[in-house]
């Protein structure tokens, strides 16, 4: 689990010492030096290396997860903490986690993450019976929304809202995800194409298609097309991906200070 | 020359590019979701980061996480946009989030879901528009809406065998889809496969469950000649009254034609009634038809609705002889059904009726273009041509009919457009054989109206000739004329004063 926070200890403590309900459990993690978000203002320039780097150390930390058979479920910029030092990022935050083998406080939640990050189709209230479209999609859809964020400052979901039309969008419509679906689809289109615009020119396409996949409204087609007989959300796919255009980046900039 | 109004219209379902069905309200819900479905709170640890973090990333993340459930509205949001838009580092879609956040720009832009997936409408560049599409179909191809357009956009260039393909897809991802389903049925009604029209609908997951897509089934059915197996059904649907009024008006409409051809008025009045209450554009437009051709009048009718039929108003206008605001309605109710060919042989005609011969051949073009075959379009074609002296492409449309068996008023109105292209080429003798061998013709197919019309057109056309039979030709044409029903039989009288008048300006073009 070399790309997710570990936790180093753990306690707990009684915040009003005369009130016994006021006691807080709590973990402590190894220590980052900020949220990718600080780190994203701190750049003078959008850095393509950083960037891919960074959804190649979270991809390969979801896919830590899901090896345990662990779906992370909460995957937002501040849950993403950059290590300087180890010159890496990390996942952190498992506390809407959901584990094959073990029962959850929120695995009966029909949104298990916070809700303005969910899935398109959480947010029209779809739940499918099938746990690895249900958990491990989630996880997919979260890798490509903070594709989105890193380059455009936004998330998928905004960019799919801003592009319905009201009477579509999910705090009106209420005739089930199916008859949406075509609608989100039309919007999604439109959202690639917005979000490629932010991207630099070397990652585009390659990007676009990446997200194309992984945030694909319809969460039984999420995922690279040749994986979805078997291994639908596997990530292994996007982390080859990343790691190539990070390195083509890394190269660039190397050429160019050179 | 007009072809009848429609003998036997029927509510099938409109076809039109997903931004012009928004408009009409056929994409709304049928249900709408408990305003609980997200709350404020949602917000607090976003809030919480932007107090102690307050950057562009932090801002950008809260602001569009607020947007994402419909919280932009949020008195500390609208003040973390405002941040958000006076950074200059922020992207151009974090910024227009921040926008839509503070209101700045309206939710007209969102309510077209998708203008570059437009086609364009007739008059734009409908093969730039194709290109486009086809484009963003190869990123990214699980578009049915897209498909569907596609599908239009090629309909409306003719290209059947291309709009079938992209429908077929379009059917495939989406087949229980109101849109997409409703669409592919109207595409193959206009290929004249009217079963495949029909079993489309019939077949569909959502018929029973969707008012919009069982209203086009029983309608199809009816076009099949057939009785829909869900009459009961959409009875009972109607009854239940479990959907708003607004959903209903189609299938209310539908129900109402189906009364009414069976003989029960007061049924059929009812029900047209209940369709207008909240009405989609079709059922107005079914109402007013319902009114032409089968008497019942629905006092609802005449009242404003909340929306407009383009069809209605360029009927309505026209009863009315307001030719040139029928002409326009007529125009604008081809934008929206550019392949359809009824708004271009009713549109044609009133453009010639006020005789703008380049308006009724730009309609012209765009009808035929996906309805090559029709003999009234060819013939409106053809005359509008003719009067503006372009006699050989008058004549090598009219030659596209020469060999064919067409119905006898399309029949009639080519004839006696060969006559005038006659006299306009100064053959006196064969036009007059020709107009002759048209008024034979209608008189015996009995077809009055039509032979008064070529009655009409001959004795314009032996005035302006200042012929010798001028005078007692001019005369049958006033009482062939008086004899024409309102409002046509003032339209024609107005037309041969009109004649008269140009005539006795320039005496010069006496033969």
């Amino acid at each position: 689990m070399s790309k997710v926070a570990r936790a180093i200890g753990s306690g707990s403590k009684i915040l009003n010492p005369g009130n016994p309900w006021t006691r807080v459990e709590y973990l402590i993690f190894e220590l980052a030096d900020e949220d990718i978000r600080a780190n994203l203002d701190a750049m003078a320039k959008l850095d393509l290396a950083f960037l891919v780097r960074t959804l190649h150390d979270v991809a390969t930390g979801l896919a830590q997860l899901h090896q345990a058979q662990i779906a992370h479920q909460d995957l937002k910029p501040s849950n993403v903490l950059v290590y300087k030092r180890e010159a890496t990022s990390k996942i952190c935050d498992l506390g809407r986690a959901w584990d094959m083998n073990a029962a959850g406080p929120h695995d009966n939640e029909a949104i298990a993450g916070d809700r303005q990050y969910a899935p398109i189709e959480q947010l029209y209230g779809e739940k499918s019976t099938d746990h690895r479209v249900r958990r491990f999609g989630c996880d997919m859809y979260h890798l490509g929304s903070l594709a989105v964020f890193l380059f455009g400052k936004t998330h998928m979901n905004s960019l799919l809202i801003d592009k319905l039309a009201p009477q579509h969008r999910p705090g009106f419509w209420g005739s089930g995800y199916c008859a949406v679906l075509p609608f989100v689809q039309a919007a999604f289109d439109l959202s690639l194409e917005e979000f490629a615009q932010s991207v630099p020119e070397l990652a585009r396409n390659d990007l676009r298609v990446a997200v194309s996949q992984l945030c694909e409204p319809d969460p039984v087609r999420r995922g690279h097309p040749l994986n979805r007989r078997t291994r639908q959300f596997s990530f292994e796919r996007y982390i080859s991906l990343f790691d190539r255009l990070a390195r083509k980046a890394e190269l660039r900039l190397l050429m160019k200070t050179a | 020359m007009l072809k009848n109004d429609d003998p036997d219209r029927q509510v099938v379902p409109r076809w039109r590019s997903v931004e012009s069905a928004l408009k009409f309200r056929e994409l709304a819900p049928l249900a709408q979701r408990p305003s609980d479905a997200f709350s404020d709170s949602m917000l607090d640890d976003l809030l919480e980061d932007w107090k102690r973090q307050p950057g562009l990333s932090v801002a950008c993340d809260a602001v569009s996480a607020a947007f994402s459930i419909g919280r932009g509205q949020h008195a500390q949001i609208q003040e973390i946009a405002r941040f958000v838009l006076k950074d200059g580092r922020a992207t151009p879609a974090a910024r227009r989030i921040a926008s839509r956040c503070l209101g700045i720009e309206t939710e007209a832009e969102a309510a077209g879901l998708s203008a570059s997936a437009a086609i364009g409408g007739p008059f734009g560049d409908i093969r730039a528009t194709i290109g486009k599409m086809r484009e963003r179909l190869r990123v990214y191809h699980l578009n049915p809406i897209l498909w569907t357009n596609l599908a239009l956009a090629y309909t409306t260039l003719g290209a059947r065998e291309k709009a079938s393909r992209a429908m077929r897809v379009a059917l495939a991802q989406a087949p229980g889809h109101r849109f997409v389903v409703r669409a592919a049925s109207r595409l193959f009604l206009h290929h004249g496969d009217i079963d495949r029209a029909h079993a489309i609908l019939a077949r569909s997951p959502s018929v029973e469950a969707d008012p919009w897509i069982l209203a086009s089934e029983i309608a199809v059915a009816a076009v099949r000649g057939r009785s829909s197996r869900l009459l009961a059904k959409a009875k009972r649907i109607i009854e239940a009254r479990n959907h708003s009024l607004m959903h209903l008006s189609e299938l209310a409409s539908t129900m109402a034609t189906i009364e009414a051809d069976a003989g029960s008025a007061g049924k059929a009045k009812k029900l047209c009634a209940l369709s207008l209450q909240d009405p989609a554009e079709n059922a107005i437009a079914q109402a007013a038809w319902l009114e032409r051709q089968k008497g019942i009048y629905v006092r609802a009718l005449a009242q404003p609705q909340v929306i407009s039929s383009n069809e209605a108003e360029a009927w309505s206008e026209f009863q009315s002889a307001r030719l040139e605001r029928a002409s326009e309605a007529a125009k604008n109710w081809q934008f929206e059904q550019p392949f359809s060919s009824r708004p271009a042989n009713f549109g044609s005609y009133l453009f010639l009726l006020r005789d703008d011969f380049r308006g009724a051949e730009q309609i012209l073009r765009i009808g035929r273009a996906s309805n090559r075959d029709d003999p009234m379009l060819g013939n409106n074609l053809a005359f509008a041509l003719a009067n503006q002296g372009r006699l050989e492409e008058a004549l090598t449309v009219l030659a596209e009919f020469s060999n064919r068996t067409v119905d006898p008023i399309p029949a009639v109105c080519l004839t006696a457009t060969a006559g005038f292209i006659n006299f306009r080429a100064s053959n006196l003798e064969s036009g007059r054989r020709f107009y002759q061998r048209a008024i034979e013709l209608a008189d015996r197919c009995g077809l009055p109206p039509s032979a008064a019309m070529a009655k009409v057109h001959w004795g314009i056309e032996e005035l302006r000739a200042q012929s010798n039979e001028f005078p007692t030709k001019i005369s049958e044409a006033r009482e062939a004329a008086k004899s024409l029903p309102a409002p046509l039989s003032g339209i024609y009288l107005a037309m041969l004063a009109r004649a008269e008048t140009a005539a006795a300006a320039k005496p010069h073009l006496a033969l």
